[in-house]
């Protein structure tokens, strides 16, 4: 796991693992699916395709590609972003919104041997 | 920073909303579990053609909801007010976003996701019933506007227009009712299917019948009775 000022990238085993929680959803139209200053409502794991990350005067911060995931520190802190973030056409994510976080939570209390994420890590605000 | 979140139990909207009727109790779990957002002038809540993953309800400001032809040329579906809730359709049909929403001004919203909504339907009676509700209205409207396309010429159209805005977003100031609104020409040119220059033309004719008025973008009823003529509502 690598993990930057916006994002995580993860790898390809704990890309699996979330897969367990989420179904591969396709975003058929560009889209901005964060803007800066809102609070999450979900973060997302990207698996094709490409997301780029904007600052607030919409200058490019970053292009992220395949395991890259956004906004799971903020949702799972309840914290503002602070970028703006452009799906692009055909890009295929895992959406985690706050019950899927939350069954990931449970999950991890149930059977901590699953625990191939280090969640403190993860949830960490940089 | 950690945001503080807003209660369902003193939303204003809330008797207009599909979470009316509920216990207090059930609001401040629903209000735990929510996201409140500004969304600016411009910004999208969702766009077409993209999976739903969850549903919006309008705290304050207005929404539009916008369809784009094969031919490219958007169309205003409807327009989403506070305590109105957007997304809900595609949710429950498992279909992709058939349009896109946008706030028409700064919009306060409150999101719920999918696996939420879903839960709250099974467990609270009275958030299925709304729901019914909400898609039993919109699908009224959505025929009363079909026999309008097929049956009503512009001017009606653009008289039942007004009276629809009136209904939800006029404030009566007496001699005459105020739409607190501001569309520009194009987006009501959508609404009621025709082009721009034809949608002014009978502005016009409506200003020079002593129908309406305008100050800037702010449109004014003045007389209903002649509206409601033009509009030729059947009941």
């Amino acid at each position: 796991m690598i993990r930057n000022k916006y994002f995580i990238q993860l790898t390809k085993e704990q890309i699996e693992f979330f897969k367990l929680f989420s179904e591969v959803v396709v975003f058929r139209s560009p889209t901005q699916i964060i803007y800066s200053g809102q609070i999450p409502m979900a973060a997302y794991l990207l698996l094709e395709g490409s997301i780029t990350l904007r600052d607030a005067q919409n200058r490019k911060l970053k292009n992220c590609d395949q395991g890259v995931l956004l906004g799971f520190t903020e949702i799972y802190n309840n914290t503002p972003y602070k970028y703006t973030a452009e799906i692009h056409q055909n890009s295929k994510v895992l959406i985690l919104d706050r019950s899927t976080i939350l069954e990931i939570n449970t999950s991890f209390q149930k059977r901590p041997q699953l625990n191939i994420i280090d969640l403190k890590e993860l949830t960490q605000i940089a | 920073m950690i945001q503080k979140k807003d209660n369902c139990k003193t939303c204003s909207s809330l008797c207009d909303g599909i979470f009316n009727g509920l216990q207090e109790e059930s609001l401040d779990r629903i209000s735990e579990h929510k996201v409140s957002n500004l969304f600016k002038k411009g910004q999208t809540l969702f766009m077409q053609g993209n999976p739903p993953f969850g549903m919006y309800c309008i705290k304050s400001g207005i929404v539009k909801v916008t369809q784009v032809g094969p031919d490219g040329k958007e169309f205003i579906v409807r327009l989403a007010k506070p305590g109105d809730t957007v997304g809900h359709r595609s949710l429950f049909s498992e279909q992709s976003y058939k349009a896109t929403a946008t706030a028409v001004q700064d919009t306060k919203v409150c999101f719920y996701d999918k696996k939420y909504i879903q839960k709250l339907v099974k467990e609270e009676p009275s958030v299925s019933y709304n729901l019914i509700s909400a898609l039993g209205k919109d699908l009224g409207a959505a025929e009363t506007r079909l026999t309008s396309f097929s049956q009503k010429n512009v001017r009606e159209r653009l008289a039942e227009l007004l009276l629809v805005l009136k209904e939800a977003y006029g404030e009566d100031q007496g001699e005459r009712i105020k739409l607190n609104i501001k569309l520009t020409r194009e987006e009501m040119a959508s609404m009621i299917g025709t082009a721009s220059e034809t949608l002014i033309r009978f502005f016009t004719e409506f200003k020079n019948e002593e129908i309406i008025e305008q100050e800037g973008k702010v449109i004014f009823i003045t007389n209903q009775e002649k509206l409601i003529d033009f509009a030729n509502i059947v009941y």
